[in-house]
């Protein structure tokens, strides 16, 4: 849900390399440690539909706050795991770019964001897990942690990069910032509502969709 | 009805909602009525001409980016799935 919405060339060409090349280490690190704990024909088939998913309600502009979207990032942490996530929403990044929604030089960093979504997801739903509240509560709870630390993640790697062309410093940046991450938790709120019902849901019909959260690669 | 634990976690969510809810409108009442990239622009700036009007979309719903690119992707995606799903009886 969080997502830099800039247009290529508001990061210096140093910082887009920046932020590329840390998402493509990340990326190698997801994809060496899918490789060595195996990959099943089911796990690629869930990967499919969530990143089928997560693309097309991510192009959705919703009429809420004049604007705004949800891309199910917490939702592939919880069923996908950090790692097969990571690849997930490097796939929806490179999609959304070649249909304009979003500039090429800033997949890099927005993998960096949603990346920190679906672990942050991920890791919270596991741990809530040992405290036995409800599959609703603890997926909600999860998607508005992970969301909440998605927008600190996307104000630090705007505010560190800086944007070209711009008088504003870094203080005024951070405050308006801070109101864009403020309107982004709203539909937090609806995205954790959804995802919680989409959980229980699967948890209820599915359950062995589930099952595979406690050793995800 | 439910579990202690299940309240208890209901309880933190609900909470969590309304803190979230009340800074969001907080938010949106400081910074005003504006779109996803004038709202981008606004935050970090970026003086551009106002954001064009595009079309209202269905009860305000719309597709960002190219809408015929969109669909093919999407369409793309799908079959995909219906591949993966036939072929390892998930």
């Amino acid at each position: 849900m969080a997502h830099i919405h800039l247009e290529d060339g508001a990061f210096t060409l140093q910082w887009i390399s920046v932020w590329w090349l840390l998402a493509i280490v990340l990326i190698s690190l997801c994809l060496y440690w899918m490789r060595k704990k195996g990959i099943d024909s089911k796990t690629i088939t869930i990967a499919g539909m969530l990143t089928a998913a997560s693309f097309a309600i991510f192009q959705v502009n919703m009429p809420l706050f004049g604007g705004v979207h949800m891309n199910l990032t917490p939702l592939i942490g919880i069923l996908g795991g950090p790692a097969l996530g990571g690849v997930i929403v490097l796939i929806v990044n490179i999609l959304s770019a070649a249909i304009g929604h979003g500039g090429w030089g800033m997949i890099g960093a927005n993998v960096l964001v949603n990346m920190t979504e679906v672990s942050a997801a991920y890791g919270t739903y596991k741990w809530l897990g040992k405290t036995k509240v409800s599959t609703f509560a603890r997926a909600g709870t999860a998607v508005l942690i992970g969301l909440f630390l998605g927008n600190i993640v996307m104000i630090a790697i705007i505010l560190i990069s800086g944007v070209q062309g711009v008088t504003q410093n870094r203080i005024d940046m951070l405050y308006g910032l801070s109101l864009l991450a403020g309107v982004n938790m709203g539909v937090a709120v609806i995205e954790a509502i959804v995802t919680g019902y989409i959980v229980s849901y699967i948890e209820r019909v599915r359950p062995d969709m589930l099952r595979g959260v406690e050793d995800h690669v | 009805m439910f579990k202690t634990n299940d309240k208890k976690g209901l309880v933190i969510f609900g909470v969590l909602i309304l803190v979230f809810l009340t800074l969001s409108i907080a938010a949106y009442v400081t910074s005003g009525h504006m779109g996803i990239e004038e709202r981008f622009n606004n935050a970090v700036g970026i003086h551009a001409d106002s954001e064009e009007e595009g079309p209202s979309g269905i009860f305000g719903f719309n597709i960002e980016g190219n809408l015929v690119s969109y669909v093919i992707i999407a369409s793309a995606l799908i079959i995909i799935c219906a591949v993966l799903y036939t072929r390892s009886k998930l």
